[in-house]
């Protein structure tokens, strides 16, 4: 699908976040911590949108499925969805002054866990404590300018467009 | 981006929409197959053969800080710690000797009883290699899968007592389910009387809940509970947890009584995964594990 000069970035990156998602942390601190997913599949689908599509969402979705040991698909559902807003808004979110980035994420990351939420309402699974399930909004949202710098600092070096 | 051109973008706006909207159907058919029909468990284990290097990866940073915490400890605490495990060595080792008699009267009492069971339980001793990202279940993953013979539905200890159990295999890792899932129950007895109930997870690492006790039940804060192999899921005698808290709800049929884990639900590295005990061949009523451990 990516016919780019140095694609492989892209895979590599979402490497990186399944392994920092599977790290070994104590559980009390797990809602805490942000979906580093969620800021990958939104930095590529706001920035490299011609060649980050629904399909990447998907396929990123099932593996995160698969090394959460959960349900084939919920994740999968739930991201084809936020690739699909994250596109439809690039250009808005691209030209937006950081701040409103950071507000942004954090809603993204609120409209995924929600969305997860309801699908696992149908499927009769309540969340483990409920009042710490939206903790990773705001911490996800904290790490952005540091992902957006970093990722700006990959995209310009390798030339990714 | 900048360069698209207007018309392009229409067309462009269609084909996604039509992703989109496969991408939405093939992963509701996938949630409504893996649920209706069980794992997917073929794509699954396929899958996971591709993730499998990332999530052994993902512990190498852990293991390195072990390592180097172990290279850097002093000699003194090596050989103070050194001690206290030959102490604990010759403490386990007595122990063990009284076991073997008492496990050959055991022996000996079950075929007067006729019902001889082969106490021999293989075990397999398994690494946590990843907490869980997900929100809906209390689960842990180990780095052992169906290459050695780890399958659906085992159960997993660790030193303590009953950690959980296994959940979906893949070649390399499986899932274990912890007892304090707010979905999990097990089949368990009080030690002291052989009442039975249900040890269900509450969702908190600190306290399960035991169900369907009458309220006439004898239960004492401090009474030891096992699982009671009854459903034949978990093997029998296998410790659960102690009492800490026994009430009675006005209008509630049963008494609510809390336990506390013996197992080190959140601070366990090491997890053992249990084979059932073998039933010895021609006793085809004794292999029942219902009716072997009433």
């Amino acid at each position: 699908m990516i016919h780019v000069r140095n694609w492989w970035i892209v895979p590599f990156t979402v490497i990186c976040a399944l392994m920092f998602s599977q790290l070994p942390i104590p559980q009390a601190v797990t809602p805490a911590i942000p979906t580093w997913t969620t800021l990958v599949v939104i930095y590529w689908a706001t920035f490299l949108t011609p060649h980050f599509g629904v399909i990447s969402g998907f396929i990123i979705g099932i593996l995160l499925d698969v090394t959460d040991g959960v349900l084939l698909g919920q994740n999968a559902f739930v991201l084809t969805i936020i690739v699909f807003i994250v596109r439809h808004q690039a250009k808005r979110i691209a030209t937006a002054p950081m701040v409103q980035q950071v507000f942004l994420v954090a809603m993204f990351e609120g409209v995924r866990l929600l969305l997860l939420l309801a699908v696992n309402f149908f499927l009769n699974r309540r969340p483990v404590d409920f009042s710490t399930y939206f903790l990773s909004c705001f911490t996800t949202a904290i790490i952005w300018p540091w992902v957006y710098f970093t990722f700006r600092q990959l995209q310009r070096r390798f030339d990714l467009r | 981006m900048a360069s698209n051109s207007a018309p392009r973008l229409y067309k462009e706006d269609f084909t996604t929409r039509v992703k989109f909207v496969l991408c939405l159907m093939a992963a509701l058919a996938l949630m409504a197959v893996d649920r209706r029909y069980g794992h997917l468990n073929d794509f699954r284990i396929a899958v996971a053969n591709l993730v499998d290097p990332i999530e052994h990866a993902a512990q190498l940073p852990g293991k390195f800080v072990e390592t180097a915490g172990d290279y850097t400890r002093r000699q003194d605490a090596l050989l103070s710690e050194n001690e206290a495990l030959r102490d604990q060595n010759l403490y386990l080792r007595v122990r063990l000797q009284q076991l073997q008699a008492l496990e050959n009267e055991n022996n000996r009492l079950r075929t007067l009883l006729d019902s001889p069971r082969k106490p021999g339980q293989r075990v397999l001793v398994s690494n946590i290699i990843g907490a869980n990202s997900d929100r809906f279940q209390q689960s842990v993953r180990i780095d052992k899968g169906l290459r050695h013979g780890v399958y659906e539905g085992q159960t997993a200890v660790d030193a303590y007592g009953v950690l959980g159990q296994v959940t979906s295999v893949e070649t390399n890792s499986a899932e274990v389910l912890l007892i304090s899932d707010v979905n999990h129950e097990l089949p368990a007895q009080i030690l002291r009387t052989g009442q039975r109930a249900v040890a269900a997870g509450s969702g908190d690492n600190s306290a399960l809940r035991l169900r369907y006790l009458p309220l006439d039940a004898d239960v004492q804060i401090g009474d030891v509970v096992t699982t009671s192999g009854l459903g034949g899921r978990f093997p029998a005698d296998i410790p659960v947890g102690t009492v800490t808290s026994v009430q009675t709800a006005p209008g509630q049929q049963f008494l609510q009584v809390k336990i506390s884990p013996d197992a080190k639900l959140n601070r366990t590295r090491d997890v053992v995964l249990v084979w059932p005990e073998v039933p010895v061949q021609g006793e085809v009523a004794a292999s029942d594990p219902t009716t072997a451990t009433q």
